[in-house]
Parts: C-alpha cells; sequence; structure tokens
C-alpha cells in the first residue's frame, strides 16, 4: 500500500478538531468509488464544510463539492442527477458524454439529516435516484456548539439538554436507517462506525453503497466526536469498540432484494448471543464512562436502569434487530 | 421568411403561456412544487413533455425550499432552470433567491403573485413578491399572459448573458392574469426555429458537471471576502440594462414588439399621472381617457422592470409634471411608504424634481380596484396641500377605513 | 518590582485600550476576556459615581476547533465604548502559548507583550518580539503546581498571567482580581477558587520585566497574504476544487507529538526512522485522522509533521505499542539537540 493513491478527493489540511474522526469518515465513504464513476459530492452545513472549504482555500482536490441551504442537502442532490440525465440526453454535458458512470454523494450530519433536512431527504428517498446519501451522526449539532439533535442519545448532556434532562421521545433518538427503509426505492441501507475489531467495515459499506445503484443508498456512519462527547482525541477508537461490543452503536445493513429489505446483522455483541438477554456481559457503563457528556446519567440509577433497557430492547425487542435480522452470520 | 410566419396565435391563459415559454426556450431542469395560483404552469409542462414537445427533467419536490435548492443545485449544474411559486412558497423559498443571485444562478421563476397569510388568502396582491424585493435577482411584471410568455423567453437570454448571470423573476397576478385566457401569439416553429440559435444553450463558465475543472460552491467566505463577492453580483445588475435592451430590440425587430423598462399611456403633455405594476395599468388608462374628457391632462405608467429600477426613465418620464400617484398592491407597515412609491421617491429625490407624489394602497387579497376609485385619486392630485404632509399611504376602499382620499 | 515602565495609563477622553489574548482551547482564556469586563463592572459597582469605566470582550469566531489557535478581544476605557470594530492596533498582546504564530500581527514598538514563558528577554528574542517591552510569567508551571497542592483539575494557566496582567493597568488591585476569580470559579468548588486565587498571587509576584525599548531585539517577519480583488474571484464565491488548503499547516496546531518507541531503552527515546516494534501492520496509517503517516514501499517511514495535529490516536490504536507521545516542546528541544549534533 503507498501513499500515492489515484483517488484522494480530500487534502490534509483539514481544518477539524485534533483527533476529530470526519476526514478519516470521509476517505473511508468515498474509498469505494469505482474507477468507472465520477461523482460530485453535496455537503450540508456542519463541522464538514467547514473544516474543507474556508475561502480562498479548500481541501477538495479534484472532485466538485456543492453546499447549497443546510437543510437542502438532498434536495439539491436529486436536481444534480437530473441536470446530469437531461444534459446528457440533450448532448451539452461540459464534457461531452463520455459514457462514464455518474453518482451524486451527499455528506450531512445528524443535525442537517434528522431534523430540519428529514422532510427534503424523505422526498430525495422517494424520488428515487441512486444517490448515496452518508449520514456521518455525532449525536449533536457540533459546529454550533454542541446542540441537541433528534439522534442525540437519551440523557446525553448537550448545549441544550444540559443536566441530560430527559427528553420528551423516551424511547430515544429517531433510527434513520428505519425511516429510510420505508421508502420503497432504496437500494441499500447500512449503519457502521469506526473499529479496530471491523477495521473494514466502513470501506466495505463503501464499496457497497457503490455497487447498489438502482436506487438512493445510505451509509449512516456514527462518527465519535472528542469535543461533544467529552473524551481525549487519542481514544476515538477505544470508545467506538465499547460502543460496538456494549450495543448501543449496532453494525447492520440491509438490501432490496425483490420488494423486500433483507437486514443482515454485521456484528453480534456477546451480550445478546444467542438472543438471550447476557446481562453481566459488557453493560452499558462500560461505554457511559468513557464519556463525558454522560455525566449526569451515571449519576442517577433511575436513568441508567431505563437507559440500559433501552439498549436491550432495541436487540431483543419484539422488532428488535434479532427480530428483524436474517440469522446472525448467515 | 415574413414576419407572420414567426408566430401563431393561441388562446391560453397566463399559466399556460409560462409554460409554453418553458417549453420554446428549450428548459432543461423544472423543479417545482404546486400553490395555488401558479399550479397549472408544472401542469402543463408536464403535458408538453408527455406529449414530447419538450425534452425536460421535472422533478416532484417535496417543498418550495427543496423545489428552490433543487434549481440552484440544477443552475450550478449547467441546466436552463424553471421554478414556479406563490405566496407562502414564495417566502419559504425566500433564502434561495438570496442563494440564486449570489452564486449567480440564472434561475428563471414565475410568480403568480398572491396575498399572503395571516389571513389566508389565495387571490392576487403583490405582498409576496415585493418581501424578497432586495434579493438580488431581475423582476419583471407582466400585465398579460402574452407578457408572462415574452418575459419567460427573455428572461432566459438575459439572465444567462455572461455579463449577468443573475436570476429573474416574472411576476403576474393570480387568477386575473394566471387564469384569464386572453388571444396571444406564441412563436411558430418557424419563429422556434430563428430563436433558439439566438437563445444558445447555457454555457456556465465553471459547473460542477465539468469533471475536468472541478470545482467547490457555495461554500464559506470569510469577511476579507465576502463584500468583494457581492460587488460582483452587484456589478451584474448594473449590466443588466444594457442587456435588456439588446435583448428587446433583437426580439422587437424579429417577433413582435415588447417593452424593455416602462410603458407611458399620454404622459408627454400629461400634469397628473399615475404610476403603478401589473395589469392594474388597464384601469388606469380607462381613468386617464375619462379624465381627459373632463379636460385633465392625466396620463399613466405602468413600471415593467422593477428591478433594476429604470431610475433615468422615470426621472425623465415625471420631470416637470405636477403631482403624480403611486398606486401599491402591497404595504410596508410602518414605513413612510408602500414598496413601488418608496422606490420611486427615491428615484425622484436626487434629481431636480420637485414633484409631490401620493401613495395609495389598494386592491390587498384581491380587491377590486374601482375606477371611480382611481379618477378621485387622480382629481386629489389637483390639492396637493391636502396631502403633501401625509406620513404614510392613502388606503383605498376599506369600509369604515379613516383615510380619505 | 521594575514595572513602572510596563504601566499603561487610561486617559479621560481618550480611545479605547485595547488587548489581544492569543491562547489555544482549552486554556481558559475565553473566560480571561469575560473576567476583564467583570473587573471593570466591580470597580464601576465599587465607585462613588457606578460610572468608573467601560469595558468590552469578545472571541474571535473563527475555526475554534481543538488544539487551534484561539483569540480574544478586550477593549478597556474611561468612557463608553461604543464601537466594537476590530482596531489595528493593539496596546497590549498577551502570548498564552509560545508556539502559536503571528503574534506581532497589529502591533508597534509601544505594544507591550506579556508572555507565558520563564524569562521575558528569551522570549522576546526567540518568537522575535521586536524592540518592546516584555513581562513574562511562567504560568504553564505555577498553574501545575497550585494543582497538585490543592488536588484541583482547574487551574488553567490564565489566572496567572491574569496577575502579571494587572500590573499594566494600575487602576486594578490584586484585591481586585482575586474579587473577580473568585466569582468566576465558585461554581467549581473551593479548591478550584483557591487554586485560581494562588496561581493570580504568583503571577502577579513572579512576574519578570524586559524593557527591549531601543535594544537589538529582532521583530519577526509578517508576510500579510496577497487578497484579490473583485473582478479577480470566481463568480459566486466559488472556488477551483485544487486542495490548496494544504497551504495551513495544522501541525501548528499540535501540542504533543507521536514519536518512535526504542525496544530496547524504554525510556529514551529516539527521533528516525529506525524500527524496532513497528511492524509496518498499517493500523495506523489507516487510523490517522489526518492521514499524515506516511508510508514508502510498503513501510511506515515517518509522519508529516505538517499537519500532524497530535491527537493521539496512533498511539491508542497501535497494537504494539511502537508509537509514543512527547510533549510538542520537549520535542522541538529534542530537534534542536540534534542539529546541533550533526
Amino acid at each position: 500500500m503507498t501513499q500515492e493513491k489515484i483517488f484522494e478527493p480530500l487534502t490534509r489540511g483539514f481544518a477539524a478538531c485534533s483527533g476529530c474522526m470526519m476526514p478519516g469518515m470521509a476517505r473511508a465513504v468515498l474509498s469505494g468509488k469505482p474507477d468507472d464513476t465520477d461523482i460530485v459530492v453535496v455537503v450540508a452545513s456542519g463541522c464538514f464544510v467547514v473544516a474543507t472549504d474556508i475561502y480562498p482555500r479548500t481541501a477538495w482536490s479534484g472532485v466538485s463539492m456543492l453546499h447549497p441551504n443546510f437543510e437542502t442537502a438532498a434536495s439539491a442532490a436529486s436536481a444534480l442527477c437530473a441536470s446530469y440525465k437531461v444534459q446528457k440526453r440533450k448532448h451539452h454535458l461540459p464534457n461531452g458524454n463520455t459514457g462514464r458512470k455518474f453518482r451524486v454523494v451527499v455528506l450531512a450530519g445528524d443535525g442537517a439529516t434528522f431534523d430540519i433536512g428529514l422532510g427534503p431527504y424523505s422526498g430525495m428517498l422517494e424520488r428515487g435516484e441512486p444517490i448515496i446519501y452518508v449520514c456521518y451522526d455525532n449525536g449533536a449539532y457540533s459546529n454550533t456548539g454542541e446542540q441537541s439533535s433528534g439522534s442525540t442519545p437519551s440523557h446525553a448532556i448537550t448545549a441544550t439538554t444540559p443536566g441530560g434532562v430527559l427528553r420528551s421521545e423516551k424511547a430515544g433518538g429517531k433510527d434513520l436507517v428505519s425511516i429510510t427503509l420505508s421508502h420503497p426505492a432504496v437500494a441499500y441501507a447500512a449503519r457502521t462506525t469506526f473499529s479496530t475489531m471491523l477495521p473494514n467495515d466502513i470501506k466495505e459499506k463503501s464499496a457497497a453503497a457503490f455497487a447498489h445503484d438502482t436506487g438512493p443508498v445510505l451509509l449512516h456512519v456514527i462518527t465519535p466526536c472528542p469535543r461533544g462527547w467529552g473524551f481525549k482525541p487519542s481514544d476515538a477508537y477505544s470508545v467506538s469498540d465499547l460502543a460496538i461490543l456494549t450495543g448501543e452503536c449496532p453494525l447492520y445493513h440491509a438490501e432490496k432484494v425483490g420488494r423486500d429489505h433483507i437486514m443482515h446483522l454485521d456484528y453480534l455483541p456477546e451480550r445478546y448471543l444467542g438472543g438471550i438477554l447476557h446481562p453481566d456481559v459488557h453493560p452499558i457503563t462500560e461505554l457511559l464512562e468513557t464519556q463525558d457528556r454522560f455525566g449526569d446519567l451515571l449519576k442517577r440509577l433511575d436513568w441508567l436502569a431505563d437507559y440500559q433497557e433501552e439498549i436491550d430492547h432495541r436487540w431483543l425487542g419484539r422488532h428488535g434487530l434479532i427480530a428483524k435480522c436474517e440469522p446472525y452470520g448467515s | 421568411m415574413t414576419k407572420k410566419k414567426m408566430y401563431e396565435v393561441f388562446e391560453a391563459d397566463g399559466n399556460t403561456m409560462g409554460a409554453a415559454a418553458a417549453v420554446h426556450a428549450d428548459t432543461d431542469v423544472v423543479a417545482a412544487y404546486p400553490i395555488t395560483p401558479c399550479t397549472q404552469v408544472a401542469e402543463r409542462i408536464g403535458d408538453h413533455i408527455k406529449r414530447k414537445e419538450l425534452d425536460a427533467e421535472c422533478l416532484r419536490m417535496d417543498g418550495e425550499d427543496s423545489a428552490g435548492a433543487a434549481c440552484t443545485a440544477a443552475s450550478i449544474a449547467g441546466s436552463r432552470t424553471l421554478d414556479i411559486t406563490s405566496s407562502q412558497g414564495l417566502l419559504f423559498k425566500a433564502q434561495n433567491l438570496y442563494f440564486w443571485a449570489g452564486a449567480r444562478c440564472p434561475v428563471v421563476l414565475l410568480v403568480a403573485t398572491r396575498a399572503v397569510n395571516a389571513p389566508c388568502n389565495i387571490h392576487d396582491d403583490f405582498s409576496d413578491v415585493m418581501s424578497l424585493r432586495d434579493a438580488g435577482q431581475i423582476m419583471f411584471f407582466a400585465k398579460n399572459p402574452q407578457e408572462v410568455y415574452d418575459f419567460t423567453l427573455l428572461g432566459f437570454k438575459i439572465a444567462e448573458d455572461p455579463r449577468v448571470q443573475l436570476p429573474f423573476e416574472v411576476c403576474y397576478r393570480g387568477f386575473k392574469v394566471s387564469h384569464t385566457m386572453t388571444i396571444n401569439k406564441i412563436l411558430s416553429p418557424d419563429g422556434v426555429k430563428v430563436f433558439r440559435p439566438w437563445l444558445g444553450t447555457y454555457k456556465r463558465p465553471q459547473s460542477v458537471l465539468d469533471f475536468e475543472h472541478p470545482i467547490v460552491a457555495g461554500g464559506l467566505v470569510m469577511p476579507d471576502y465576502y463584500i468583494e463577492t457581492k460587488y460582483g453580483q452587484n456589478h451584474g445588475m448594473r449590466q443588466v440594462p444594457a442587456v435588456i435592451k439588446e435583448a428587446t430590440n433583437y426580439f422587437s425587430k424579429r417577433f413582435w414588439p415588447v417593452f424593455s423598462d416602462t410603458e407611458e399611456f399620454m404622459v408627454d403633455d400629461a400634469e397628473y399621472v399615475a404610476v403603478v405594476l401589473g395589469d392594474e395599468f388597464g384601469m388606469m388608462k380607462d381613468a386617464v381617457r375619462q379624465l381627459r374628457a373632463r379636460g385633465i391632462k392625466a396620463g399613466a405608467i405602468r413600471v415593467v422592470c422593477y428591478r433594476p429600477f429604470p431610475v433615468k426613465k422615470i426621472q425623465k418620464l415625471l420631470a416637470g409634471k405636477l403631482a403624480v400617484a403611486v398606486f401599491d398592491q402591497a404595504i410596508s407597515s410602518g414605513g413612510p411608504s408602500a414598496p413601488l412609491c418608496s422606490d420611486l421617491r427615491s428615484a425622484l429625490y436626487n434629481s431636480d424634481s420637485k414633484t409631490p407624489v401620493r401613495g395609495f394602497v389598494y386592491g390587498l387579497g384581491g380587491r377590486t380596484l374601482e375606477l371611480t376609485e382611481v379618477v378621485q385619486s387622480y382629481e386629489s392630485l389637483k390639492h396637493p396641500k391636502k396631502w403633501i404632509r401625509e406620513t404614510e399611504p392613502c388606503w383605498i376602499g376599506v369600509r369604515g377605513g379613516s383615510d380619505k382620499i | 518590582m521594575d514595572n513602572k515602565n510596563f504601566e499603561i495609563l487610561i486617559e479621560k477622553g481618550a480611545t479605547p485600550i485595547n488587548i489581544r489574548w492569543h491562547a489555544r482551547g482549552h486554556m481558559g482564556f475565553d473566560n480571561v476576556g469575560k473576567m476583564i469586563v467583570s473587573l471593570m463592572a466591580l470597580k464601576n459597582a465599587n465607585s462613588e459615581t457606578e460610572t468608573f469605566g467601560d469595558a468590552s470582550g469578545a472571541g474571535v469566531f473563527g475555526a475554534e476547533k481543538e488544539g487551534a489557535p484561539t483569540i480574544t478581544d478586550n477593549a478597556l476605557s474611561f468612557e463608553k465604548i461604543e464601537s466594537f470594530a476590530k482596531p489595528k492596533k493593539f496596546d497590549v498582546k498577551v502570548i498564552a502559548d509560545t508556539t502559536i504564530e503571528g503574534v506581532t500581527v497589529n502591533t508597534d514598538e509601544t505594544t507591550i507583550f506579556l508572555v507565558n514563558a520563564k524569562d521575558p528577554e528569551e522570549i522576546a528574542r526567540t518568537i522575535g518580539l521586536g524592540p518592546s517591552r516584555v513581562i513574562a510569567v511562567d504560568a504553564t508551571s505555577i498553574a501545575l503546581v497550585e494543582m497538585k497542592k490543592t488536588g484541583s483539575k482547574t487551574a488553567f494557566p490564565n489566572t496567572a498571567v491574569m496577575g502579571a496582567f494587572i500590573h499594566i493597568f494600575p487602576f486594578i488591585s490584586l484585591e481586585e482580581l482575586c474579587g473577580v476569580i473568585k466569582q468566576k470559579y465558585r461554581g467549581r468548588g473551593e479548591d478550584s477558587v483557591e487554586a485560581n486565587i494562588a496561581c493570580a498571587k504568583r503571577g502577579y509576584e513572579e512576574a519578570k520585566f524586559f524593557d527591549g525599548r531601543g535594544t537589538d531585539v529582532p521583530k519577526a517577519k509578517m508576510v500579510a497574504p496577497k487578497l484579490l480583488n473583485w473582478d479577480e474571484l470566481l463568480p459566486g464565491g466559488a472556488l477551483w476544487a485544487n486542495g490548496n488548503m494544504d497551504e495551513i499547516k495544522t501541525g501548528d496546531w499540535r501540542t504533543s507529538r507521536p514519536i518512535r518507541v526504542d525496544e530496547m531503552n524504554a525510556d529514551k527515546i529516539l527521533l528516525g526512522i529506525k524500527k524496532t516494534r513497528c511492524t509496518d501492520c498499517m493500523v495506523c496509517v489507516e487510523c490517522c485522522p489526518e492521514n499524515c503517516i506516511l508510508v514508502e514501499n510498503e513501510k511506515v517511514v515517518g509522519i508529516d509533521l505538517d499537519y500532524c495535529k497530535g491527537c493521539g490516536i496512533c498511539n491508542n490504536v497501535c497494537p504494539f505499542g511502537a508509537i509514543g507521545i512527547m510533549p510538542e516542546a520537549k520535542a522541538k528541544a529534542k530537534e534542536k539537540e540534534k542539529a546541533k549534533e550533526e
């Protein structure tokens, strides 16, 4: 493996926090781009665009990027697909009809996706173009100071939930993959993160995303954030691994087969081995202790019990992951 | 080819004419969200596409803001783009107008103008478009379905000009123009063959679909550069009058006459002049005829191109007039005048004019302006001392209202 | 204490005195801006007329990322402050971290520099502050010592620097400063207040002064970036996607550096290409967020120090413990030693 890769869309000098996992996320989700495909990246407002584009400098190298209004990344992506199609038909593409493939990739944070952008996101999924939508999710609006978003976990301290006040949706944040799979045109949806245990998960799912070109694709990348979560920059991988082990961050993917979306687990935590609860194995406190944002949650036994139940229910509930996914390892 | 073969006769309302123009201009992308009373533009375009009269991508958008963003992206990708809306939709789309202007996207936006909630009213008004007159787009007001067609065609030509690269808004009153059928001219197939080469294809100098010259568009710009980019945008607007003149001169010679900045009726020797936007001009002309019959030298002006505002033309037209009445179908509550009157008074201030200007507000939410009210308004111009100290517009036709014409 | 030449007297009717604090995230300097304003508010409250003076404070909004340099500005005046525009020249520049670049911008020979360092003349020559007045206070060491004493985790270097700072403004007393510190930190507990007050007092007592005016202390050359005219820009604020952000050397943000550990001498740190524990497994290369671990012929050969931010992820993920972490200042010093030997 050499340093000189043919497709290196982002230079160094990325203006993100020390230890931020965004640059790694971006490189990993774009790594699956085949050589015969041209892309345009649409970035929603957030840390990513601020880190890669401060006039007159940009970290983008050889790839076009569009930053539209905050909540409309998905809408802009749809229009790019339509533009390409019609210009190709009418023979006025800037480079002519080269016969190469074209995909649009959206990079949007959880802030841009779960709340203000959810309507446009749903519209994009329903229109059905084969857009790759990457939601890099750190559970808060980071760029503006860590305000809570529709993805913030229950009881986490953010700038707008200080004291980890119980949010009104007792069941915790929205399930983006489920929302996505309720749109029939979706070709592939996956949840992924960084890990030393499954080091190639993001890259493999990026390759799958590019391979599934019959409809929209979601890559939901849980992206640890040292500043927002309150851990040392060096610990991102340890935190991520614990999130997987404790079941707080499930890893799975879904593919469209016929009219169904078939779901597959990519990792089954030992805590849920055999489809039953092993309560002493990797309790959620192991993860919570690694992050300052759970400081208040750790002080309240009732909240802890409630949160542990919430995590377990995600796996073992009637419509939990074990029920919905194909048998693990099959 | 004689002039006659350049057009054919077509009975249609404003919305249908807008759609016809989109077809003749060979639009690439239409991304719209329906709202009364503009929806039929999109419906007609859909029919044209079905009948293979237009090859375009029509996106089913989930909201006006989404539609605006889709148009942004389509335009930045080098597609000729059309958007349509009214009222609430325009306000929901507001941020996109600023984006188009700032990012230099020549999107053509058709607005069937309508009152803005609250209360909810689907009838004509200029409140929606006036609220965004600072966003940086070119604005033309059409007085009939014919002009909706003409200005849409010309809009693409003017907006896409390399000297301009700005959005182009065609405003026409909801229902009164959008849904009223009239007898019109549209380009004949021979006319289209002459028109299209002149219009050309949209060539965006930098496009996100140019993979050999990739760009980053819409990114962050800090205080050290932002005002320079805005100056560039405004510089485009400063070139617009010359570009309009070139376009309208050519079109008028080759096809049929079109207005480029104002339309006048008996203004040359008039002493009392009314100024208005859009189809209400017809009413003004009726009032002028009635007043002239009684020996009052009345005249009327219609502002056609509202942005950029024809400052010098207005100054010239109103030089030496005894008094002017400006009719606004929108308000700026708390301000000294309503939008059109504000701009007109500003235009006259830095000239030698000492002409007193009276502002009127009329017709909000589709209320009919009566001929008698217009005539009364003209007559009030004869006695400036009675209204010269007014600190806000006079509201016409409000039952129980305290403003007296 | 030879501080008489280091006073700035604020005069009635004069334009405000402008102060800029250069720091990095997590040094407590966003609080300093607020504390200065509180100081003036306290003086107003204690004065008979309740209008002693006015103060304003603001952080400069930029890329406030972890490790990135931060800027806080204060203005002090005996008149009402009415303008919030950025001044062209600063009367006082506080440098809380000597690795920050560009600190001499917007200064002239009248500017007083207050630096978090051991010796004022030495640091003036090292950074290139020019022939100016320099106050040095070893705030980092003071904070560390006081932190150990009280067991508190929140003694940042800011309060020690503030202790030295008040030498410049005789109208502020040490007692008033301690009052404001107490107010600011009481939410964090008694030991925090105690530690920070101790820091402030020591900062005041241990400040060292160097009047460099008329001496040969060099001034670092600042090259201002060329700003383009409106018609030299691509329309609409667009940019060519040519990756020119690599002109920003984010390596400047680094406060600790990854280094290779020698297996034989666990406490002797080597810089350079010698490898021992490293097996070229490439885990660090994959995990580095900045993509700055260099590979040649399938072997890990080093780190691109222009961009390494010192996050320490490589140290955390290396399965063989082949990468250690060293404070950046120490690593720079070792580099200098090595360069001298060669």
